[in-house]
């Protein structure tokens, strides 16, 4: 029965998209209660002056509950006997009892002393002790049901102030708005607001204990319209704020776009500060409407938030439900919903339904039914083509598009990637599409195009991600591997005592860690919501990461590689940028302020702004502490500002894009460690700052640009037309600078500064380029080098991108030696064998390549066989191996493209087969090299203390057997779910008696590799140094078995 | 019924003979420890070496006596050991191997005692040949220590022997003895330890093998 009921639940949901359904009534609704006893849901209908009772077992509305008031506020009683429900107009409330459907004004006494604002209600909650808190105006009061009473908890709104200044005010302070939410318990009530200045308030009271917890207040960015709380009271909610258990804000992204930056044109996460506004001139347009944001509800395991987050209302986008990480708000899904939600969340017990405040009416969202829903996933969020010098035919790969549930549900998919063509175009899920690129269509224009495949869907009820598509042209006087890396990359560092190297993913809120040996991915550490930057602290095992959208420093224990606690910033206070010297550790922090402008017709119009601030970090205490100046200058900064330190931690370097007061003019200053303040500041550049800063023990700086003395005396600034500058990494007294094309696309540059004339020398092109400089962070690290400088790392558009220190040396052209089995290290070769090739200057560096299907292009060299590319597999100056595509066959033609350009044609004859065995050598020089035979009675390798016995199973690697059936395209691995035999069977014998193919053919999961399976005749030949033969057409190879041995005795 | 009235004729008829030939033949169970010498395999190199061997094990039998007269008598022999291969480093080689391996022994032994057939202690000398069965029973493995000097190859053999050794018997009661044995039983290489070519043992095994066992004779 549960499985039909879910089943139905299944098929409605695939009928039913969007998600959920919205039931409509005429009136304006300020708040709901869910009242499980009775299966109803009040709703307060503001502007018709009544109750609405909806009933959750039947879906309908009820005969609504007239009360003559304008309800604002509904607080079910524990007992669920007693409604209160708030008079936005009056100073009273009214007492519902919801059995006799009796009312009972009760009337909120007048403070003791006068403030001449109306002391009206504006939240109620209950709490565990059974009485309710009481948000008016001007107080907050505590009303107990039972006896009527009515205490005052706070007469004075100071408090909700926090630490910050008050502001002017040109009134009395009031409480405009109010919104409460209570833990599962009742112990924790929450509350969140608006005062008449523009700021919100936020507070936790506990109801045993009648003690609150206040929170600095702070610009309120959105209205808000809601709260909500986490089951066990530790997290809240309040509009797009979500708080800590401390009450610190952990930002929602303003736009919530989970791929931003995959798009071509870099959509930004978060919204660019609008610059100071001096004054507005006259008739202003009014500031932009109030944002509409939904509410929000925590799951009961707390560990998620459903939350309806609008910020630009009037738009076209979708309503929609956002799934999000409770810890971080990371978004994992983003469901559409029939209409946009506009006020209250709330959810039964159980979690399984919310119901919520719709356009409309009420909007009720089955969430439990969530995964039976038509949920579509894909397979890749990224697809790269790699085309250079060997290899510009198309290309083409696959992604998968199902549905979670497995069902059948439409999708179509759309894309104006040039080139990018891709099959079938629409359908049904589960479905497999092909995408193909042509490299013509890239016009020989090197490096990484991007592009999005967008899916769209009727039924399908989540909003799909697109699929990012990389196309990547190089040629060989191109430097660098590119190694694709989703998410939006802010920040890289490298730890060389634990051969890593850090990145930072902006979009899933993480930090990922690298190997530096392998540059593969090693572990994903959760950070706060949108790390920006980081700075090893000076313990040098904690790593400290600004989390851009919350007002705390994660610590990562690099040993551990969790996050151990956090560091909090002061009130109001985002940090962004952070360095570590020996004395202190900097942070600079963003502030939102906001002004009071007049108009030229005396109108007032608040604006934000927002600015920058010094603080240090004073990891012992776990906080950061803002001091009033920076030495003798004032503690005021851009808020894009980028901090960095010298190796010996002595002083910090702070660029600044443009001046604090809003002029367009670079500025940098230094701290000095050893005099423990700010020593020097200077504008550096008439230009605003943009690119990566840079400082090193010898007096040398580099902000944006601009070469820096030790003094801060401008010595330089590259002029890098039609390119501009991206980064400078100092490396000992050397430094390599990389560059992007100013405008369109191109593969960038890197190249070393010389450090007498301070120009760069001997630029060489990279393999793509580096990553854009963001208008929110215009001066940000892309480029990272190992002490010695044998390695750059920079991030780059497809991911990250790592460049070998001898990146500008004279390379040589190839020369070929000779082509050989890769199993005997002789001639001949057969087609789709692996072979090694031997010569000198083959490759600029020893690599192998980590992916199947192999690379053609592999650390800046390729080759070519009669104009086909080759797979590689390794590479080295002296030796590479590689598979012979399965094609070749015949007079053949090598030709190999390096760093040092293309070498001379290597002949060569490819027989249809070239049979070998792969052989290893166990033991000292003396013992002959060991065929790579294993024995199926124990899968061992066969030796002298492991023989062949007669009647045994035998399992062969070899090389060179030739094509096979089906056939399989060149460089990708033999199947894991399908045999592939060859074309021709080999025939073997040992010691002349014939052995059973059992099986010749590609061993699953590997790349031409050749497998062979035979049973040892009974009539071998027992002894020491049995041959055995391997015959594939005309050619044949012999090995030696050491022992031959009988049939196995009980 | 009937089966209980032929058992009690049979013991009186069993009873009567004993009391005519008394003495005239032993059975004996035997238990003890079973060691052996190790034998030096060498190859071209006197670096490279190995001693070939078993671990110390435990050896169980059975005896079947005849005597003939006051001195001399004869003995058939069965005796099970369980001396797992072994291979040590000799000289500059390291390393230790070892091989699940045990052994079937089959002989007679002409014995001569020194004292009567009526003498509460009589000692006694014996010798003889017989087969012994070795029995390789691990699992081969690719890659062993000493793997490129002596391998072990799960195989059984046969192998002649040569038993020779002594001991005493003491008579506890009427019809009943103790018995202790000592032989040395001799026999070449079994196949179960294989030397790599050119590698050659010197020598042949010695296994020393101490009893104490319980007879009865009648």
């Amino acid at each position: 029965m549960g499985r039909i009921l879910v089943f139905l639940a299944a098929c409605f949901a695939l009928q039913a998209a969007p998600f959920g359904q919205t039931y409509p009534l005429l009136g304006e609704f300020s708040d709901l209660a869910l009242d499980e006893a009775r299966s109803v849901v009040y709703a307060a209908n503001f502007t018709a002056n009544r109750i609405e009772v909806f009933s959750t077992a039947t879906k309908t509305w009820q005969t609504p509950i007239r009360i003559g008031i304008v309800p604002s506020a509904l607080a079910l009683a524990p007992d669920g006997r007693t409604l209160l429900i708030l008079n936005f107009g009056s100073e009273s409330l009214f007492q519902l009892d919801l059995s006799t459907r009796e009312q009972r004004p009760v009337a909120i006494p007048p403070p003791a002393v006068a403030t001449g604002v109306a002391d009206r209600p504006r939240a109620v909650a209950f709490g565990s002790d059974g009485a309710a808190l009481l948000i008016t105006t001007t107080r907050v009061l505590r009303f107990d049901p039972i006896t009527g009473v009515i205490d005052e908890l706070l007469a004075n709104l100071r408090p909700l102030f926090g630490d910050v200044p008050a502001p002017q005010l040109s009134g009395p302070a009031e409480i405009v708005s109010a919104r409460m939410a209570v833990s599962q318990d009742g112990k924790t009530i929450f509350a969140v607001g608006t005062l008449n200045p523009g700021l919100y308030f936020a507070f936790r009271y506990s109801a045993p204990t009648r003690d609150f917890l206040f929170r600095c207040s702070s610009i309120v960015r959105q209205p808000v319209t809601s709260a909500s709380i986490a089951p066990d009271g530790t997290r809240y909610m309040g509009g797009h704020v979500l708080l800590t258990e401390t009450l610190n804000p952990v930002l929602a992204q303003p736009q919530m776009r989970v791929l931003a930056d995959f798009t071509p044109t870099g959509v930004l996460p978060i919204q660019e500060p609008p610059a100071v506004p001096t004054a507005p001139p006259p008739n202003t347009p009014a500031p932009r409407p109030a944002a509409v944001i939904g509410g929000s509800v925590f799951s009961p395991d707390g560990k998620t938030i459903y939350a309806s987050l609008v910020d630009t209302p009037g738009s076209n986008e979708a309503p929609l439900l956002y799934v999000l990480d409770a810890d971080n708000l990371t978004i994992r899904q983003r469901i559409r919903l029939p209409e946009r939600l506009t006020g209250k969340m709330i959810s039964d017990a159980a979690g399984r339904t919310l119901y919520a405040v719709s356009e409309g009416g009420l909007t009720a969202i089955p969430v439990s039914t969530l995964s039976a829903a038509a949920l579509i996933a894909v397979s890749a969020d990224t697809l790269a083509f790699r085309f250079d010098a060997c290899s510009k035919l198309p290309a083409t790969a696959t992604f998968d598009i199902v549905h979670t549930g497995g069902a059948s549900v439409d999708f179509t998919l759309s894309s104006s990637m040039p080139g990018l063509g891709f099959s079938p175009t629409r359908g049904t899920t589960p479905a497999r599409i092909t995408v193909s690129f042509d490299p013509d269509q890239l016009f020989n224009v090197q490096g990484t195009a991007v592009g999005l495949i967008t899916i769209t869907s009727n039924a399908s009820v989540n909003l799909i991600d697109p699929v990012r598509v990389l196309a990547n042209l190089r040629d060989t006087d191109q430097r660098g591997t590119v190694f694709v890396q989703s998410g939006q990359l802010r920040d890289i560092q490298i730890d060389e005592r634990r051969q890593r190297f850090y990145i930072l993913d902006a979009t899933r809120n993480r930090l990922l860690v690298f190997g530096l040996n392998d540059f593969a991915l090693q572990r994903e550490v959760r950070t706060g919501h949108f790390p920006l930057q980081m700075a090893l602290a000076p313990d040098q095992k904690t790593l400290l990461v600004t989390n851009a959208q919350s007002e705390t420093i994660s610590r990562i224990n690099l040993d551990t590689l969790q996050q151990d606690g956090v560091v909090y910033c002061p009130c109001s206070n985002y940090p962004r940028s952070i360095a570590v010297s020996t004395n202190a550790t900097l942070v600079t922090t963003a502030v939102d302020r906001a002004l009071v402008l007049q108009t030229a017709d005396n109108k007032q119009v608040t604006v934000t702004v927002t600015e920058g601030r010094m603080n240090r970090v004073l990891l012992d205490r776990g906080e950061a502490i803002q001091p009033t100046t920076m030495g003798v200058f004032q503690n005021k900064l851009s808020a894009r500002s980028l901090l960095t330190a010298t190796p010996s931690g002595a002083r910090i370097l702070i660029a600044e894009d443009v001046a604090a007061d809003g002029s367009v003019s670079g500025v940098a200053k230094v701290y000095d460690a050893d005099a423990d303040t700010f020593v020097s500041a200077r504008a550096i550049s008439a230009k605003a700052l943009k690119g990566g800063a840079a400082a090193n023990d010898t007096g040398l700086y580099s902000a944006g640009a601009v070469i820096l003395g030790s003094s801060l005396t401008p010595l330089a600034e590259f002029q890098d037309a039609p390119n501009e500058h991206n980064s400078l990494v100092f490396f000992g007294s050397q430094m390599v600078r990389t560059m992007k094309p100013a405008t369109g696309s191109g593969p960038g540059l890197i190249s070393r500064v010389d450090t007498s004339t301070l120009r760069s020398i001997r630029p060489v092109k990279l393999t793509e380029s580096p990553l854009n400089l963001l208008g929110d962070q215009p001066l940000r690290r892309t480029l990272a080098a190992t002490n010695d400088g044998r390695t750059f790392i920079t991030l780059s558009s497809s991911g990250f991108e790592v460049v070998p220190g001898n990146f500008d040396a004279f390379i040589p052209p190839a020369v070929i030696r000779s082509v050989t089995n890769a199993a005997t290290f002789n001639p001949p070769v057969a087609p789709g064998s692996l072979i090694s090739i031997f010569g000198d200057g083959l490759a600029s560096l020893m690599t192998k390549a980590g992916v199947v299907p192999l690379p053609t292009f592999l650390a800046d060299t390729c080759l070519t066989v009669n104009n086909r590319p080759v797979p590689l597999l390794f590479l080295s100056p002296g030796q590479i191996n590689a598979q012979l595509p399965f094609e070749i066959t015949g007079a053949a033609t090598l030709v190999v493209h390096s760093p040092g350009g293309v070498s001379d044609a290597f002949q060569f004859q490819v027989p249809d087969t070239a049979p070998a065995l792969f052989s290893s050598n166990f033991g000292d020089q003396a013992n002959p090299p060991i065929p790579i035979i294993f024995r199926a009675f124990n899968q061992e390798p066969v030796t002298l203390s492991n023989p062949v016995r007669r009647g045994d199973v035998l399992t062969m690697f070899g090389n060179g057997f030739g094509r096979v059936t089906p056939a399989l395209a060149s460089g990708a691995a033999a199947p894991l779910d399908a045999l592939l035999s060859t074309q021709i069977t080999p025939t073997i014998t040992i010691g002349g008696a014939s052995a059973t193919v059992l099986f010749s053919g590609l061993a699953p999961g590997f790349v031409g590799l050749n497998q062979l399976n035979i049973q040892v005749p009974l009539d071998a030949p027992l002894g020491f140094n049995v041959p055995l033969v391997i015959t594939a057409g005309t050619l044949n190879f012999q090995v030696i078995l050491p022992r031959v041995a009988a049939v196995i005795e009980p | 019924m009937r089966i209980v009235a032929v058992v009690v004729l049979l013991c009186g008829v069993t009873s009567a003979v004993w009391a005519q030939t008394r003495d005239r033949w032993e059975v004996s169970g035997q238990a003890g420890v079973s060691l052996y010498n190790d034998i030096k395999a060498t190859g071209t190199s006197p670096t490279r070496a190995a001693n070939a061997g078993f671990f110390d094990g435990v050896a169980v039998g059975a005896i079947w006596t005849q005597n003939g007269g006051h001195h001399w008598g004869g003995e058939f022999h069965y005796l099970f050991q369980t001396n797992n291969m072994r291979l040590k480093g000799a000289d500059s080689t390291t390393g230790q191997a070892d091989f699940g391996a045990q052994s079937h022994s089959f002989h007679y032994d002409a014995v001569l005692y020194f004292t009567d057939r009526e003498a509460r202690v009589r000692p006694f000398i014996a010798g003889g040949p017989g087969l012994k069965v070795y029995q390789a029973t691990g699992q081969e493995r690719a890659f062993r220590p000493l793997d490129t000097i002596v391998v072990f190859s799960h195989d059984n053999q046969v192998k002649f022997m040569a038993s020779g050794g002594g001991g005493v018997k003491v008579r506890v009661g009427r019809n009943t003895l103790l018995r202790f044995d000592f032989r040395d039983y001799v026999t070449g290489i079994p196949k179960g330890f294989v030397t790599f070519p050119g590698v050659k043992f010197g020598g042949q095994f010695h296994n020393l093998v101490g009893t104490a066992g319980l007879g009865i004779t009648f």
